[in-house]
């Protein structure tokens, strides 16, 4: 049930060129929320920076902008700091995979309890058009024009194999099966890692709405979102078109502040305790 | 004989148990009362070989590791034959059997005598490894401490192995006894004179930095091993999560400083350590504090560079980093540690600078205070000034002005996540009152004032805490300049020089950024002419900081800045930093005493102490 009182959108215009895909995604987390429920007060969005990682500054809840490739440190730290709030992080393909895959990997790997939502449009559209990690093979930019030397990552398959517990794919032109997939993201305990297939319309025309909706397929009802060599397999089966959906969910594994708290021991008396410490040196 | 001050120094080989021996005998002497510096002296790259470890006591303040040792006990004889060239003048040496006063080389004011430290252990029913206990309780019953003390601490040690603390207890009584059975009487005693101080505490100096940090409400902590910061992170892991914070090792120290952001903007005070080449990582996002004003405070426990350099060496070369590294004209704050009862002190400040004034704060150590183990003298937690930061909170649904105009450079209010209508986006871009983006640049002008602003309202708060000693009876328009670890050994150097009749001013600060300009300028005024800065590092990197600081004033008072720096992975030494300032009074024709100085003629500060108790 949406909660029509609670407004997670504020007065500032997105910056996005006429037709990115990235309001799609934005439409679809404000949906989410919605739906949530929580209010605006008690969500962050984190995001590094990029075209997407702009989003925070769109929204009318708490927000950090931060640095290339560390938006999802930052969400750590937040997040660990503040169990207590909602935190999503996002940003692009070359945010998450070339400056911040280092991070990437960490931050999954961890399982911080963080919704990610990664639009990936395989161009660096921020400094007008250079090859990014998800970029075809072959592709020719201002960075490559002689084709792209490099094979494109698939952050899905990053995301399994780093032990994501929450995986999920959709286009930014179903704004509603974005919201689906992030709302599931928001009630996962753990990273829920969404990777949304979002085109910049100015710097790489090549990949329109109707290429990625032709290059995408939808999961059948009959995957087994639980299991994980279901989920490789699908991988695996799609090579050429991407699998759309609920990939793979795992709701038994402790996030990082679940384990973390099941091993430690909070003093009744903290400050009794920080005495106790100091005078134990004399 | 009755000292103030003892420098002793034990020698083995690596298993011996060496650093034990010290470890006791510091804790015993700290418990007593006494002022304690310790020391390693052997290298981390090598394993095997020789270990010695150098503790010295004293009744005051201690100031550096010393010099030529009073007392060498050495568990072989090699130790014996290779530490009794530098012995003191009027110096012990003891060793086990086998080698002779003659073979040594001693002079007839010294003194050296044999035990059979393995003897003594066996002969209580002890093992042979104990040792290392003998020699332990030799040393307490030298210098005057309590055996029982002794006893405690062993007993401690062995905690976990409770069939090993009667032998050892055993081996560290017979030790304690030796003095008087085995040497027949005490000609040898060094003994210190009473002790008047309540019971100490004793830390290193990375261990300092972490209490002061769990003291000063660091609830948060994100960090990568690194040498020789790496203890700081251990403590934070061990203790932070009992008393309510959080603790994350990060894959990186980029991770760690934009984990500590992520958390510092959720309200909780936040720190990372490091050493050089993290903090090299980390300056993108010092810019991302500075800019964002979200608070954060960065430990950096200096070694020597550039590069991977020599990672358990000295160095005290990361001030230019620390003061410029970031892009962009960013705000920050830079403190340095002098000793390991400043890493505690200056822990403390650091937190409530940041989160008073929402600035980066870069606590800078070094290596040679990081593991030294030093006394520091218990603090009344009660009676520390912690700044409590105050949250915005507010009934109004308006928009909430994070950026919002402050007089005099103060902080403006922040509103933490989880506040009901105090929702805002900080950022790293140029932003508005509310923080959103503005690159406007009426906006631009003014952000960038805010921020200088800030600089100067931290300067005047900040900046005359730190105080110049300007003798009333000043003889040379002199002063001593310092800091970090080099400070200490300058603070010794100026004694010494005093009881050479050379009285200067001396200006030790710890906050270097913003350059306390107030005490500089205090110094002129007194009619100081020549600034010797002295300073772990090649290119005198406060010297450069000062000269172009203070540039006006520099010239307009005919002032000259003289480095006095060394960078060969060692801390400078009050010996060193004396020479240079003697030969820089002889070059200039202003020292006028008409006598001839050099190493021979002082042997540490031990010396300076009897000196002055003569004067």
């Amino acid at each position: 049930m949406s909660d029509d009182t609670l407004c997670y959108r504020c007065s500032n215009k997105p910056t996005w060129c006429p037709g990115c895909g990235d309001y799609g995604v934005l439409s679809g987390i404000d949906k989410a929320l919605r739906e949530y429920g929580r209010p605006p007060h008690e969500i962050a969005m984190i995001g590094g920076i990029g075209c997407s990682s702009r989003m925070p500054f769109f929204m009318n809840t708490y927000g950090f902008h931060s640095v290339h490739g560390r938006g999802l440190s930052v969400a750590t730290g937040l997040k660990t700091a503040r169990p207590d709030l909602t935190v999503i992080a996002v940003g692009g393909d070359g945010d998450a995979l070339a400056i911040g895959g280092n991070h990437f990997f960490h931050t999954i790997r961890r399982n911080i309890d963080l919704t990610y939502v990664l639009m990936d449009n395989q161009i660096y559209g921020m400094t007008k058009g250079q090859t990014a990690p998800t970029s075809a093979f072959g592709l020719k930019t201002k960075s490559s024009p002689h084709g792209n030397p490099d094979l494109p990552v698939d952050p899905v398959w990053v995301a399994l194999c780093s032990g994501a517990t929450y995986v999920a794919q959709t286009l930014s032109s179903s704004p509603n099966h974005v919201a689906q997939l992030v709302l599931g993201g928001l009630k996962h305990k753990g990273i829920a890692f969404i990777n949304v297939h979002s085109p910049c319309v100015t710097f790489h025309k090549g990949i329109t709405k109707d290429v990625l909706k032709e290059a995408s397929v939808e999961i059948s009802a009959e995957h087994d979102v639980t299991s994980r060599s279901a989920a490789i397999n699908l991988l695996l089966q799609n090579e050429v078109r991407f699998p759309i959906g609920l990939i793979y969910r795992d709701s038994e594994v402790a996030s990082f502040d679940q384990r973390v708290d099941a091993t430690t021991k909070v003093e009744t008396n903290p400050r009794s305790a920080l005495e106790k410490l100091v005078a134990s040196y004399a | 004989m009755i000292r103030n001050s003892l420098v002793i120094r034990f020698d083995g080989q690596a298993g011996d148990g060496v650093l034990s021996i010290g470890k006791i005998v510091a804790k015993a002497a700290a418990c007593a009362g006494y002022h304690v510096l310790t020391q390693s002296l052997f290298s981390s790259e090598v394993r095997g070989g020789a270990s010695t470890f150098q503790v010295r006591l004293g009744r005051s303040h201690i100031l550096s590791p010393g010099e030529s040792p009073d007392v060498v006990i050495t568990l072989d004889q090699d130790g014996a034959r290779k530490h009794a060239p530098v012995l003191a003048a009027d110096g012990l040496l003891m060793h086990p059997p086998g080698i002779t006063a003659a073979e040594l080389g001693l002079s007839e004011s010294q003194e050296s005598h044999a035990l059979d430290w393995k003897a003594i252990a066996l002969a209580v029913g002890a093992s042979s490894r104990s040792q290392n206990m003998v020699v332990a309780g030799f040393t307490a019953a030298l210098v005057g401490l309590e055996c029982s003390v002794l006893e405690t601490t062993v007993a401690k040690i062995f905690a976990r192995d409770p069939e090993a603390v009667a032998p050892n207890v055993r081996a560290v009584r017979a030790g304690f006894e030796s003095l008087s059975n085995g040497l027949n009487g005490s000609r040898a005693a060094r003994r210190l004179g009473p002790s008047t101080n309540a019971s100490m505490m004793l830390m290193s100096g990375n261990e300092a930095v972490a209490l002061g940090a769990l003291v000063g409400n660091v609830r948060f902590y994100a960090g990568y091993p690194i040498t020789p910061a790496s203890e700081i992170m251990e403590i934070m892991a061990k203790h932070l999560p009992n008393l309510g914070g959080k603790f994350v090792q990060a894959e990186d120290e980029i991770a760690s400083l934009a984990m500590c952001l992520g958390a510092s903007f959720g309200g909780v005070p936040s720190m990372t350590a490091t050493s050089g080449p993290g903090l090299a990582l980390m300056c993108e996002l010092i810019g991302l504090s500075a800019m964002s004003e979200v608070p954060v405070i960065i430990a950096d426990v200096q070694r020597a560079g550039p590069s991977t350099g020599m990672p358990t060496k000295d160095g005290q070369a990361d001030l230019s980093i620390a003061v410029h590294g970031t892009h962009g004209d960013a705000p920050r704050v830079v403190l340095a540690a002098q000793t390991v009862a400043d890493c505690f002190h200056q822990a403390i400040r650091a937190v409530n600078i940041a989160q008073k004034y929402h600035v980066p704060v870069i606590l800078l150590s070094s290596q040679a205070i990081s593991h030294s183990q030093e006394t520091v003298e218990l603090p009344d937690l009660s009676r520390l000034q912690l700044f409590e930061e105050a949250f915005y909170s507010s009934t109004d649904a308006g928009e909430f002005k994070r950026y919002s105009e402050t007089h005099g450079g103060h902080a403006s209010i922040r509103s933490v996540p989880g506040t009901p209508n105090g929702m805002y986006r900080t950022t790293g871009l140029e932003h508005n009152e509310l923080g959103n983006p503005s690159a406007e640049p009426a906006n631009r002008v003014k952000m960038m004032a805010r921020r200088a602003q800030r600089m100067h309202a931290i300067a005047q708060e900040q900046g005359p805490i730190e105080q110049p000693e300007i003798p009333e009876d000043i003889r040379y328009p002199l002063a001593i300049v310092g800091w970090g670890r080099a400070a200490s050994a300058a603070h010794e150097a100026w004694y010494a020089l005093q009881i050479d009749g050379i009285k200067l001013a001396t200006f030790f600060p710890r906050l270097l950024w913003p350059l306390p300009e107030a005490g500089f300028k205090q110094l002129f005024a007194a009619g100081v002419r020549t600034l010797f800065v002295c300073e772990t590092n090649s290119s005198g990197q406060f010297a450069q900081l000062i000269k172009s600081q203070l540039s006006a004033q520099l010239v307009a008072r005919g002032v000259e800045v003289v480095g006095i720096t060394k960078d060969d992975g060692n801390p400078l030494t009050q010996h060193e930093i004396r020479d240079q300032v003697l030969k820089h009074l002889d070059n200039s024709g202003r020292r006028g005493m008409g006598r001839s100085y050099g190493a021979e003629e002082f042997q540490g500060f031990v010396e300076v102490e009897r000196l002055r108790a003569q004067c």
